[in-house]
């Protein structure tokens, strides 16, 4: 069960181990937590692609009921 | 408690049973403590998909001869762990003060790690372990050289890097081609081939 709740890897790197030696950290789809993924955004962007933002997709839905509830009136 | 695995073998293709030996002429160097972050495959996979640099740092390249470099791994069985003894061997010509004054260099350098291109058309990497501890590992330098005998001797030092990693060696980027690879080894390198090589 993933600790996130802002952030998950990639579909296509879901299995991808992030290692960052100098903090002896090891970032895994299962372990990422929110703090981890702002830290590799911040500091290691070279890595971030592996990760992306969940609110992204939640956004969509609650913009179509928006529009639904302007049709409405 | 069961600490034991086995729920997979490995079946030879036809790609394993015709792989050819040997190792291109080219092998790149690293230090592990310049590392700033690597990813590696999932669970099972003996794979790293990327390695980061610190600002400034990155890989060397050496390059030799055609067909006078190797790399290999011999298990050790110890007391809790069996090491995967890692070795890189290769020849290093050098012909001027600042070749072997680098050379000097990487003998006194604890913490490498190498990636080797096979003549099969895979890259691998030694003395890289697959932990969020992977700085504590790596190789070191030894070998030999001397300046021949007789003119046709041999002038070139042995060099050999060799460690005790946890894992065997790990196939760098397998998903991507091997051009795709070699450019992005090239862009991570500080000191990189010259042109005409």
């Amino acid at each position: 069960m993933a600790k996130s709740k802002n952030y998950r890897f990639k579909n296509e790197f879901k299995d991808a181990i992030i290692v960052l030696p100098q903090l002896k950290k090891e970032v895994t789809a299962k372990t990422l937590t929110d703090e981890d993924a702002e830290l590799i955004i911040k500091k290691f962007p070279q890595v971030a692609h592996n990760i992306e933002k969940i609110e992204d997709e939640q956004e969509e839905p609650k913009a179509k009921r928006e529009t639904k509830k302007g049709d409405e009136k | 408690m069961a600490c034991a695995d086995l729920s997979k073998g490995v079946q030879a293709s036809c790609t394993s049973i015709k792989k050819i030996g040997g190792l291109d002429k080219r092998i790149y160097i690293g230090l592990l403590d310049d590392l700033a972050s690597a990813t590696f495959g999932g669970v099972g996979l003996n794979s790293v998909t990327a390695l980061t640099f610190k600002s400034g740092k990155g890989l060397v390249q050496y390059i030799g001869r055609k067909d006078k470099n190797n790399a290999g791994v011999e298990i050790e069985r110890g007391e809790n762990v069996t090491l995967r003894n890692q070795s890189v061997n290769l020849l290093v010509y050098y012909s001027d003060a600042t070749e072997l004054g680098t050379l000097d260099a990487l003998i006194d350098t604890e913490g490498l790690f190498a990636i080797v291109e096979t003549n099969a058309g895979s890259l691998e990497v030694y003395g890289l372990a697959k932990s969020a501890s992977f700085n504590n590992f790596g190789l070191v330098a030894s070998g030999s050289g001397n300046s021949g005998t007789v003119m046709q001797d041999s002038t070139a030092f042995n060099l050999a890097l060799t460690g005790g990693v946890p894992n065997m060696q790990l196939y760098y980027n397998p998903t991507a081609d091997l051009p795709t690879n070699i450019a992005a080894l090239d862009a991570l390198s500080i000191d990189p081939a010259p042109a005409e090589v």
